[in-house]
């Protein structure tokens, strides 16, 4: 119960900033990767700088050690990416950008949607069939 | 026989009508919108596609390994990221080559 309102709160607070920053318009993230407009890379670089100290911090200060499950490089990490990264820069939309244009009002991300819940479907079923490696998945983080 | 209720319900859509035009600058044609999602379909779950499957094949997204993996220097995380902006950056370019 703590943790589905946990989660609520921090969708609520992600949506907004996602969609205020304007992670969610297509045309934004465009100018993102062509660098005609530096204001998204620069939010995003700005968060991660941000958290590297404030995860040192939180392992400094808890008393149980926090399980953060390492990721590591398997033959999948560069293909996945540059198949998400094509898909990104297509559509517009990251997973979580998605939801956001949705919440937005726009309408065509329900088949972004539907497309993500798709290919995550399709790699669960070739990924034991073909590849051998084990992925782990970022849900277990 | 109480005509108004015929004229009152008349007088609202028309006024619909044309408020939807001068907001929208266009007819009202709620099966049009259908017709221009649907058209769309095809072109969006691909794109989508590409997203659900990089991602679970990379092990995730922006906000897993972009956001947290790459500021606790996870190597997955470092690698996955400069793969997908790399892609990003690419494919944004050639898309604006062929417009």
């Amino acid at each position: 119960m703590k943790a589905t309102l946990g989660a609520g709160i921090v969708g609520v607070a992600l949506g907004f900033a996602l969609s205020r920053i304007g992670f969610s318009r297509w045309d934004e993230v465009h100018r993102m990767f062509t660098f005609q407009d530096l204001r998204l890379l620069l939010t995003f670089m700005l968060a991660v700088v941000l958290l590297v100290p404030t995860w040192v911090l939180i392992r400094k200060l808890s008393t149980t050690p926090p399980r953060w499950l390492p990721r590591r490089i398997h033959p999948g990490t560069v293909a996945g990416g540059v198949l998400f990264g094509a898909g990104w820069a297509l559509s517009g939309a990251c997973p979580s950008i998605g939801l956001v244009q949705l919440g937005e009002g726009q309408l065509g991300a329900l088949w972004t949607l539907g497309g993500v819940f798709l290919g995550n479907y399709l790699y669960s079923v070739v990924h034991p069939r073909y590849f051998r490696w084990t992925a782990g998945s970022c849900v277990d983080d | 026989v109480n005509h108004w209720p015929f004229a009152l319900g008349g007088a609202a859509l028309a006024s619909v009508a044309v408020l939807h035009w001068f907001l929208t600058g266009r007819m009202l044609a709620v099966s049009g919108r259908f017709t221009s999602l649907v058209d769309r379909a095809r072109h969006g779950a691909s794109e989508g596609v590409l997203v659900g499957f990089g991602t679970r094949m990379a092990s995730g997204c922006t906000s897993g390994h972009g956001l947290c993996g790459v500021s606790r220097l996870q190597p997955g995380s470092l690698l996955a990221t400069a793969a997908f902006f790399g892609a990003g950056i690419v494919v944004s370019f050639l898309l604006g080559a062929l417009s």
